[in-house]
């Protein structure tokens, strides 16, 4: 646990009880069934009788899932200091069970923003109430060889370049969109979900900016999912591809169907994404910084604990200016994101400062992770030292959900075309 | 005591938006800095449609919109599907509409069906200069056609706006209403449309 230097959180008791539900929840569920999970295969993961599945329906008992779905649609909607502590806490716990139990309810969350009151009744309400994980989400959004276009190709002045191929598009057709292409292996929670929230291209397909978002039932005939990847970090969130050969949805399924407002539709979701990213990397770094901190006072070497050794606290400095920066930072994006988004539903948040934190709170974590490590010295590299999972999911951590380059990338982007600072 | 409930795009309407928009300071706020007209149409081919312009106040309110604008004006709708719309109810564009027998023209309506509706669409105006109100009214078909802001709904969609069953995004998302301007200016006052929707949201719908 920490120090709050925020004075009106450290003294808002409800706050801190809720902190503490949360930091007992990681500890006496996540980080012992990730740890199983760490060393499982990856295809007995994904399997029913996995304690993933039941860490899961676990989360969603205590509503973990509805976290950012309105109370009037059936959710239980955090204001975004309780969202960004929720996500510290439990990601402190494990980073692939919070992913996991976020890109579960992604239909309904993205439902309950953008959907119509048919979409709202069919599937946010069921998704809400269901704790029995009968309803089990992804977040379909990559194409496969198309990862870093999916970001870059929103702010590019010519889109059309980036060509059409890899794409997964759509087709209107009557009443129904009939869906064709695939989704990357990188789809969270894919090889385990019934229900994914996909990003298809919208006619005229012309560019990736033409872009959509809707629900499909994983059930539905022409769907194929793949077995999970085996990967080198977060292996407690089981991965896959997802095939659509003609699969049809109805009409209300296809959550946003105007191309001209694909590029505001990826920046508010990404937005909202990074945010919740940037406080699971806050977690990571939090529950590496720790296990650091812990064994630099229990280590003995040049004839006392290593913490005493200068070296050792200028790493130990770094990593607590990293993590309070990140932290009040984060918090302020988050902020702003809500405002926008979820509050005042102008959709106009600062995706600069979004991805900036995103950025910064991924790279802090794995710097940490990094130089906790070698703080550990040769017990770091061991399979059963904390240290070893944590540095593995930092790493992944660099690359998914944006790369740390390409977010960079679309933060400046973003910062120039909004005049965030300007010169007098 | 309780506002008078009045028909979605009738004369009241119209009048009601117009109060509520002048003395709203929150909406001025909202719109301090917004500039621009935006043309609104509203297209009646829908069931919602149907369903309103069968009863009295419905028919009542269609007609006093009509009835808003000079003669010339009115007359501009000649030949398109209002008109057509307005006849099988028993009134023509040429007549001020204080003659109108709404008794009679609810019992013409009953036969009412969504072909009665082809092409029917009616114009309006909505204009804030810097949180001033300039103009909210119904509009010839030609008016401010090379306005900056054009916003096309269905009535249905245009009924879940104004009653706040549904965001103007999350409308224009769902491809139920259809946007055309700047779209960047439009999203950086997303707000100001917002707070459009809260003033029509709270004029109360028969």
């Amino acid at each position: 646990m920490y120090f709050e230097i925020d004075k009106l959180v450290r003294e808002n008791k409800e706050h801190s009880m809720f902190r503490s539900e949360l930091h007992r929840f990681a500890k006496e569920v996540l980080r012992p069934a990730a740890e199983k999970l760490d060393k499982m295969d990856a295809r007995e993961v994904a399997q029913h009788d996995s304690p993933y599945f039941e860490v899961i329906r676990k989360m969603k008992k205590n509503g973990y899932h509805r976290v950012l779905v309105p109370e009037e649609y059936g959710g239980e909607m955090l204001g975004p200091l309780e969202f960004n502590t929720y996500c510290e806490e439990l990601a402190w716990g494990s980073m692939g069970l919070t992913t996991a139990c976020g890109v579960n309810s992604f239909p309904a969350i993205c439902a309950a923003l953008i959907g119509s009151p048919e979409a709202i009744e069919e599937v946010v309400r069921p998704f809400m109430e269901d704790e029995e994980d009968k309803y089990h989400g992804c977040w379909a959004v990559m194409d496969p060889d198309r990862g870093s276009d999916y970001i870059t190709a929103m702010d590019d002045p010519h889109p059309e370049e980036f060509g059409m191929e890899g794409f997964l598009k759509t087709e209107r057709d009557g009443d129904e969109w009939v869906l064709n292409g695939t989704k990357s292996y990188w789809t969270s929670s894919g090889p385990c979900a019934n229900w994914a929230l996909v990003h298809p291209i919208l006619p005229p397909h012309s560019s990736p900016q033409d872009i959509g978002a809707g629900m499909v039932p994983l059930t539905l005939p022409g769907v194929t999912v793949s077995p999970p990847i085996d990967k080198l970090g977060m292996r407690d969130d089981p991965q896959g591809e997802i095939i659509f050969e003609n699969v049809r949805i109805p009409n209300h399924y296809m959550l946003a169907q105007a191309p001209e407002f694909g590029r505001t539709l990826v920046k508010m979701l990404v937005s909202c994404t990074s945010v919740y990213m940037g406080g699971m990397f806050l977690g990571v770094a939090r529950a590496a910084f720790e296990e650091t901190l812990k064994y630099c006072k229990e280590r003995i070497q040049g004839k006392k604990p290593i913490i005493d050794h200068q070296l050792t606290r200028i790493r130990l400095y770094k990593m607590f200016e990293g993590i309070e920066t990140a932290r009040a930072f984060l918090r302020a994006a988050t902020r702003n994101v809500f405002e926008e988004i979820f509050q005042n539903h102008t959709y106009y948040q600062s995706t600069a400062h979004a991805f900036t934190a995103h950025a910064y709170c991924k790279n802090t974590a794995f710097q940490i992770a990094h130089d906790g490590l070698q703080l550990f010295g040769g017990a770091g590299i061991l399979k059963e030292m904390p240290i070893e999972k944590l540095f593995r999911d930092a790493r992944v951590g660099l690359i998914m959900d944006g790369c740390s380059e390409m977010l960079s990338l679309e933060a400046v982007a973003d910062m120039l075309e909004e005049d965030l600072y300007t010169v007098d | 005591m309780a506002e008078e409930a009045v028909a979605f795009a009738s004369d009241d309407w119209f009048k009601a938006a117009q109060e509520k928009l002048r003395s709203d300071e929150v909406f001025k706020e909202a719109t301090a800095d917004w500039e621009g007209c935006v043309r609104c149409i509203i297209d009646c081919e829908d069931e919602e449609a149907v369903k309103d312009y069968r009863t009295d106040f419905g028919i009542k309110g269609l007609v006093g919109t009509l009835g808003m604008l000079p003669k010339e004006e009115r007359l501009k709708y000649k030949g398109t599907g209002l008109e057509k719309l307005a006849g099988k109810l028993g009134y023509s564009l040429d007549d001020e509409p204080g003659s109108f027998d709404v008794a009679e023209a609810v019992k013409k309506a009953e036969g009412l069906t969504l072909e009665d509706f082809k092409d029917c669409v009616i114009y309006a105006s909505w204009w804030t200069d810097r949180g001033v109100l300039k103009e909210m009214e119904p509009l010839p078909p030609d008016k401010y056609e090379d306005a900056p802001f054009t916003l096309w709904g269905t009535y249905f969609a245009w009924k879940q706006l104004c009653t706040g069953q549904q965001t103007a995004i999350q409308l224009i998302m769902g491809g139920k209403m259809k946007l055309e301007g700047n779209l960047k200016y439009i999203l950086k006052h997303m707000a100001a449309m917002n707070q459009l929707a809260e003033v029509y949201k709270s004029i109360p719908l028969k």
